[in-house]
């Protein structure tokens, strides 16, 4: 069972305002490759305009409010549309505040994913769709790569059957993909792969937009209570 | 905790495989509609493995109890049943079997399934949703 405080934040971390409580330098605690992290889903759906520092110093890659210079921590103004159709009006979260019990964690333990772990999640690129496309081997291991990482398993319907749905609308979009830019399935590269995935993250495709948004929240809430337990 | 996900792996991995080999006999995978039915390859980390049906004849209760005969020893484990026929996926509820070691729930709506429905009984079976 969890707590009060962990049903909280699982409220906090399932809302569709994400940017105003998930730590802006989130970049800084995931090991893949930082671009096609599925956290950046968040960023791609709400701010994708939203200025960073830049890189070369700490704060690097951290959001910062608009026109507010270095200052990466600074809340919009209170009459920001985003707060008023989203937040609560008791929402005092800050964005990089410590509000775990206990002693604060280390940043390497965060979502700390155990060798066990490694090979679980949503792949966002099904191995069904790799293989049905002869994709070259390369290519095939960015594609394994590329997954959430453990789902919380949710109180929703068992007998969902979207996951199809979701795989041929992302065969389609490789199918696209490859065609569009000549390339040869079977000598598909590694940057190739990458940039495909990117391509994803970004699609405007309401079924596998909505299949991977729901699929990271349900990372996100593993990790939560993952850490709950810890 | 790592023992725990070392084991759900384990589990995972053999009960998937097992089902493979299981499905195998009685038609053909095709993880976009076009075959018998798709067994979903990704562990999540959850107890149970899930599978979408598009051919009905999958439902007999030869084959469930088959299924359910792999579950021997895995008292917290499930295989899902989803129905996903190609073409029905607006138009019917969403609607399966969940089985597990000790029970089956049963979700298949014999009001709109063929008539062949009417005769499926599965042992031990309870009616139920998708979140039972």
């Amino acid at each position: 069972m969890t707590s009060p405080y962990l049903t909280r934040q699982l409220e906090r971390w399932t809302r569709p305002n994400p940017h105003l409580f998930v730590r802006p330098d989130w970049r800084r605690f995931v090991p893949q490759d930082q671009d096609d992290h599925p956290l950046a889903f968040y960023e791609n759906k709400y701010r994708p305009d939203q200025p960073r520092v830049p890189a070369g110093s700490r704060e690097g890659g951290q959001w910062t409010a608009d026109g507010a210079g270095s200052q990466p921590t600074a809340k919009p103004p209170i009459n920001d549309p985003r707060i008023i159709s989203d937040a609560t009006p008791d929402d005092d979260w800050k964005p990089g505040a410590q509000y775990a019990q206990g002693p604060p964690r280390q940043p390497e333990e965060w979502g700390r994913v155990t060798a066990s772990n490694q090979g679980k999640g949503h792949h966002f690129v099904p191995t069904a769709v790799v293989e049905a496309l002869r994709i070259s081997d390369e290519a095939r291991r960015v594609f394994d790569k590329a997954r959430t990482g453990p789902l919380n398993d949710p109180s929703a319907n068992w007998w969902d059957n979207a996951h199809r749905q979701y795989n041929k609308a992302v065969h389609e979009e490789l199918k696209s993909y490859i065609d569009k830019n000549s390339i040869a399935a079977e000598r598909m590269t590694e940057a190739q792969a990458r940039d495909f995935i990117k391509q994803l993250h970004k699609s405007e495709n309401s079924y596998i937009r909505s299949f991977n948004l729901r699929a990271v929240r349900r990372h996100l809430r593993f990790l939560l209570l993952r850490i709950g337990r810890e | 905790m790592e023992d725990i996900d070392r084991i759900q792996d384990e589990t995972w991995a053999q009960l998937h495989q097992a089902v493979i080999d299981t499905l195998a006999q009685y038609g053909t995978e095709n993880a976009f509609g076009d075959g018998d039915y798709w067994i979903n390859h990704d562990n999540y980390g959850w107890a149970r493995i899930q599978l979408g049906i598009q051919n009905l004849n999958l439902y007999r209760p030869a084959i469930v109890d088959e299924l359910r005969a792999l579950l021997r020893g895995l008292p917290d484990w499930a295989i899902t049943m989803a129905v996903d026929v190609v073409g029905k996926e607006k138009s019917w509820p969403l609607m399966g079997l969940t089985i597990r070691k000790h029970e089956i729930i049963d979700g298949l709506r014999r009001d709109i399934l063929p008539d062949v429905f009417q005769t499926y009984h599965y042992a031990d079976s309870r009616p139920g949703t998708g979140y039972d």
